[in-house]
């Protein structure tokens, strides 16, 4: 189109599965040659020639559009029910990075890694390239839209005929806003049914609300108001709800701040990403949770500590006398002054939060143990407070598994004609026993409308890929206070069609549909909801400026106050008893939602893939983590391939040896095991899904996901387990730091001096700025954001399993993780990434100066200078320097993505973190064009600006006003090993512990 | 398996000789490439007086100088159709409105002009236009010499690293700017 130059440039390769690596000469052959060709090369390299390229103009240039500038839409991120509100940066027409809205009250700004991978679903190699229909030998082959719509009506009319309009059904994710009302509206005109499947769409929290407090609906918490947090299972920073929203507001609970912090407690088996943060784990056994809830609230009303009317202790207390703490204690195996401290804690500490849900509590008496989480809340005031049934979540209008179950069942006994499946893929995410494939066979015809060749897609018989969320309009409601407008961002990468367009382009030839559904476009259908609520928020306002206000700031964000809620009469009917665990097997099985794959959506971009789990710091695979105890009980090994055996069929994956498991639970990520999905997803890892029994939770009708008992073996077979960090200590190097809140108190710890030492060399001269950074540990919780926005960013290669157990792999930060075992478990975090030395040991070692110390602080790498001794890696204190030891590439057009500001390396050169010289660059750029200086928090790298719960800040050391200044000198400020006078420019803040009471 | 290694050496040896040979024989020539069709600079920013950043209009606000599209072409072609007479250029005779003519046609295709480039910079150069033009004393010749005298632009400088390092010694005005001016990381990302 116009004149792109640069990181486009690179040439693809395809390439199966995740070797990205080019075929080439071999080493020793090259050695050979090169002792030949040595002297005419040194003839022809003075005078490299010059590639001929062209320039091409635009015939018609976009209004929008100047070359080289970046252009930033708002839109609405949908890789999970979340909804956060996002800005795409597009260069030359296309969508190159996503970024966190800050006007959406959602994430504030911060982006999850899934969020920012959302890309690598645009532009993904295998999507669909357009419709495809079934021929007469059974297999899909492409097809022109006209007719694969004409064969979609065709198909209507014949159901219709039948008189058979009431077996159409249209199965779709949570979608919400208008293309929910058009797809509610179209399948009712023809009699169907639409069927609201989400693969975790919390029914027991539904139904406990409706128990509790006569609400059948998903509130949103207040976790930034709380001083106390206990989460009974929920992964509220992983995959729970909202993710990026709770982390945030969790970073403004938990982090330091004025000498104080709140404290979070995690109630459960496994120790999770999210229970990783938390000041306290209790191991509880699996499925005692309600048990736990009930001994707490036991204990606060018999110190008559609740605030409830005296009726309604009455009424309570006859719910929860039998469950005494030491009953309690008894069941759960959590010692009995822990269950009255928690409970002394809970109520002190106001307002506090008690959170329920996750797979982890997701057992057949889930809405029974949320019911006691509900009274615990009421009883501590926290309802109409920290709980905001004000503010509700669409996720409320899914149905529930056992509607999935029975929908699944009416498609085996043939009552449903025409399926027609949007954005979810049953085939990988409901169990095998529920036997969705089998009875997707007895539908005669099944349309999908999935971009990507999944497992339920190929069984289709038509497929109409959707545009991806950056290419088309929309709209999403996540919480009743947010009206998320989604935009294109881009034109379409393949010849794919939305799916409203598709809707509404078939109803015109449909009788009886014409007049119904008359917009032209989905576009058209869109502004007409959005004048109706315009005409309900702001009928005083013209809707054009209305319409293009709210596209311009991502949609309307409005502030929806907690509503006062009582306790129902008939939450005194509930009793409580243990759930129901499914097989013979002496353990525990648990599948938990990963929150890299989210329900396995994720596993076909690669940047996902190999973004290390936080906690195994394991790449492309799935892994079964083990107790050591347990390991030690059954012989195994890290790596070791185990064998897990449930009724309902067995999974082969290996080992990762886990102190944050109890010794009677094992758990497998879910997201991996793909048949199909493209060449990232498929044949990778096992799916832990495939082996639950059809269970749900008896009241709700949720899937109980922990409800399985298996026998582990060992297969004999054992590999290495490819991960990024292999080492769980910190050899006492003092690398992630902590301080105790008491030490912080008394001011007796240890002050580190952090002024310049005695140095045989001058001082660095800095001229206008030094660039620096602080990451604060006591907000991070690993979960990897920022690793896959410096991807996006910096046009890191994404190297595959192969080359990471060879440990190349190329991420320019990390995060790395510890163990500490010496007070209770504990695992701490912290961001790795250059450190941009003032002394840096990487510097006088490059013999051809292609690394230095500039005079704004970076330590900088030019590529091509670089010649690839790696005598600067050799000697980097903090292991960031990363090599090229390939020419990777992009397949296409996964290199549409590539940064233009950004050089693309190749073989032999070294790279690390530039500190994003572009945005640098770009920041002190507009500045000298506006005739100031650079302000405080102007330029921010992609890292600091995915970052949910806000760690990183970036600024200007040499500006004594800067944020980033005040930061270097805060009491909990440390430098990595600063004992052997690297100076770095990035100043760590120690995390913040409790003391242990 | 070693003599035909050796006789494969020998037949690469000889020929990347002359492929050096010519490379270096190409590169020191200053022949304009030939154009899809034969536009003048010397006609439009010359003879015409018109401005350079008429045509690339975004040098001072982008990276980039801006390529005229095939509708700023048309902009004036539509009611300027040339004079039909030889042009002469290089040995050749031109007849002007046959080369608006092919303009014309390009757009009634709605098809861009796949011009060559003349003045390259590797990818790994990040050279921003704006920063240059906006600065004083800086002028479109002084990088692509002068072009309104040209029929068919070409090379003038070769924008090689010593040649871009010399003028920013030159121009910096105090020990600082010159820091500043030949920090890799200028031009470098």
């Amino acid at each position: 189109m116009s004149e792109i130059k640069k990181g486009g440039s690179t040439k693809p390769v395809l390439s199966k599965g995740e070797g990205l690596i080019t075929g080439g000469i071999k080493r020793r052959d090259f050695l050979k040659i090169l002792g030949v060709v040595g002297g005419t090369a040194a003839i022809t390299g003075g005078c490299s020639p010059e590639p001929v390229e062209k320039i091409i103009p635009y015939v018609i240039p976009p209004d929008t559009i100047i070359p080289g500038i970046p252009k930033w839409y708002a839109s609405t991120c949908m890789e999970c029910p979340a909804g956060c509100g996002i800005l795409v940066k597009n260069r030359e027409g296309r969508a190159i990075k996503i970024e966190g809205n800050p006007l959406s009250p959602i994430n504030s700004g911060g982006t999850c890694a899934r969020g920012q991978a959302a890309l690598q679903g645009l532009y993904n190699p295998d999507r669909i390239g357009g419709p495809h229909t079934r021929n007469s030998s059974g297999r899909l082959e492409p097809t022109a839209w006209d007719e694969a719509e004409s064969i979609l009506v065709e198909k209507i009319k014949e159901i219709r005929s039948k008189g058979n309009g009431n077996k159409i059904v249209f199965l779709t994710n949570n979608i919400s806003g208008s293309l929910n009302r058009l797809i509610d509206d179209w399948v009712n005109a023809l009699g169907g049914r639409h069927i609201v499947y989400e693969t975790f769409s919390h029914e027991p929290l539904k139904e406990a609300n409706r128990i509790a407090f006569g609400i059948n609906k998903i509130p949103t918490y207040n976790i930034e108001k709380t001083k106390y947090l206990l989460s009974f299972g929920a992964d509220m920073l992983e995959t729970w709800l909202s993710p990026v929203q709770y982390a945030r507001k969790f970073s403004e609970m938990h982090g330091y701040k004025n000498k104080s912090m709140g404290k979070f407690v995690q109630v459960e088996p496994r120790l999770s990403l999210t229970g990783v943060s938390a000041d306290e784990w209790i191991a509880i056994r699996p499925g005692t949770e309600a048990f736990l809830a009930l001994g707490i609230a036991n204990a606060i009303l018999s110190e008559g500590a609740a605030s409830v009317t005296s009726g309604e202790a009455d009424k309570l207390n006859r719910l929860v006398k039998d469950y005494k703490p030491d009953v309690v204690s008894l069941i759960t195996e959590v010692p009995t002054e822990t269950i009255t401290r928690i409970a002394k804690e809970f109520v002190e500490s106001r307002p506090s939060l008690a959170l329920g849900g996750g797979a982890a509590n997701t057992s057949s008496k889930s809405t029974e143990t949320l019911v006691a989480i509900n009274i615990l809340n009421y009883i501590a005031g926290n309802v109409g407070d920290t709980v905001n049934f004000g503010d509700t979540l669409t996720l409320s209008n899914a149905n529930s598994f056992r509607e999935i179950a029975s929908l699944v069942d009416s498609m085996s006994k043939s009552e449903v004609e025409l399926l027609l499946i949007y954005n979810v893929n049953p085939s990988f995410t409901l169990p095998k026993t529920l036997r969705f494939d089998e009875a997707l066979k007895k539908v005669p015809f099944v349309v999908s409308f999935s971009s990507f060749m999944d497992e339920t897609t190929e069984q289709a018989n038509l497929v109409l890929p959707d545009h991806t969320t950056l290419e088309k309009w929309g709209d999403y409601t996540h919480q009743d206070s947010v009206y998320g407008v989604i935009q294109p961002i881009m034109d379409p990468v393949f010849n794919t069609k939305s799916i409203g367009d598709v809707i509404l382009s078939i109803s015109k030839k449909i009788e009886g549909l014409e007049s119904q559904f008359s917009s032209n476009t989905f576009y058209d259908y869109l502004r007409d909801s959005w004048r109706g609520i315009q005409t309900r928020l702001a009928p005083d306002k013209d809707f054009e400026a209305f319409w293009t206000d709210k596209v311009e700031r991502g949609g309307i964000y409005r502030e929806i106050a907690p509503i006062q809620v009582r306790l129902s009469q008939e939450v005194s009917t509930v009793s409580f008893s243990e759930p129901k665990f499914e097989g013979e097997g002496a353990i525990y099985f648990m599948a938990y939602p990963s929150y890299r794959y989210y329900d396995g959506r994720g596993a076909n971009k690669p940047w996902l893939q190999e973004l290390p789990d936080a906690i195994t710091t394991a790449v492309w695979d799935t892994w079964v983590e083990i107790n050591p105890e347990t390991a030690r009980k059954i012989g195994v090994r890290e790596g070791d391939f185990l064998s897990i055996e449930s009724p309902y069929g067995n999974i082969t994956t290996q080992a990762y040896i886990y102190k944050g498991i109890r010794p009677d639970t094992i758990a497998v990520p879910i997201g991996l095991g793909h048949k199909s999905y493209g060449r990232y997803a498929q044949n990778r890892g096992v799916n832990p899904i495939e082996i639950l029994p059809v269970l749900t939770d008896e009241a709700s009708g949720g899937f109980a996901w922990l409800s399985t008992k298996v026998n582990v073996s060992k297969t004999g077979k054992r590999e290495q387990l490819v991960k990024t960090q292999d080492s769980t200590s910190q050899e006492g190097r003092g690398i992630a730091q902590a301080i105790t809140l008491k030490e912080l108190e008394s001011g007796v710890h240890e002050q580190h001096e952090l002024g310049e030492k005695f140095d045989m060399y001058p001082p660095q001269k800095y001229i206008k700025h030094r660039w620096g950074m602080s990451i604060d540990l006591s907000k991070c919780i690993g979960c990897g954001a920022c690793v896959t926005a410096c991807y996006a960013e910096n046009n890191i290669p994404v190297v595959g399993k192969g080359q990471v157990a060879k440990r190349r792999e190329m991420s320019w930060i990390r995060i790395e993780r510890f163990y500490h075992e010496d007070n209770g478990f504990d695992i701490r975090f912290i961001p790795m990434l250059c450190q941009h030395c003032g002394n840096a040991p990487c510097e006088p070692v490059c013999p051809v100066y292609a690394t230095y110390h500039n005079h704004e602080g970076l330590n900088a790498m030019i590529y091509n200078r670089c010649v690839g001794t790696r005598y600067c890696s050799n000697n980097c204190t903090y292991k960031v320097r990363r090599f090229n030891w390939f020419t990777y590439n992009w397949p296409e057009p996964l290199n549409w993505q590539l940064n233009p500001d950004v050089s693309v390396r190749t073989k032999g050169v070294m790279e690390k973190c530039t500190f994003c010289v572009q945005r640098i660059r770009f920041g002190e750029d507009r500045a000298r064009d506006e005739g100031r200086n650079v302000r405080d928090g102007e330029i921010i790298p992609a890292c600091a600006q995915a970052c949910p719960t806000k760690v990183i800040v970036f600024g200007d050391l040499k500006d004594g006003e800067s944020t980033v200044s005040h930061l270097a000198k805060d009491e909990r400020g440390y430098r990595v090993l600063q004992e052997v006078n690297t100076q770095p420019a990035i100043t760590y803040l120690k995390k913040v512990t409790w003391d242990k009471a | 398996m070693k003599k035909l290694l050796k006789g494969c050496s020998g037949v690469l040896l000889l020929s990347l000789i002359f492929l050096g040979f010519y490379l270096y024989t190409a590169e020191s020539s200053t022949k304009a490439p030939e154009q899809p069709i034969f536009f003048s600079h010397k006609i439009h920013s010359g003879d015409n007086q018109i401005p350079c950043q008429y045509c690339h209009s975004y040098v001072t606000e982008s990276t980039m100088p801006g390529i005229p599209s095939m509708q700023k072409c048309m902009g004036c072609h539509t009611f300027i159709a040339g004079k039909d007479e030889e042009y002469k250029y290089d040995g050749k005779a031109i007849n002007i409105q046959k080369e608006i003519q092919k303009v014309k046609e390009y757009w009634d295709k709605k098809q861009p002009i796949s011009w060559i480039r003349v003045n390259y910079l590797p990818d790994f150069v990040y050279f921003t236009h704006k920063r240059h033009v906006l600065r004083e004393g800086i002028e479109c010749k002084t990088c692509h010499g002068e072009v309104e005298k040209m029929d068919v632009v070409q090379r003038v400088y070769r924008l090689q690293m010593g040649w871009c390092v010399s003028c920013h010694q030159e121009k910096a005005k105090d020990g600082d700017e010159l820091t500043k001016l030949k920090d890799c990381l200028t031009c470098h990302k």
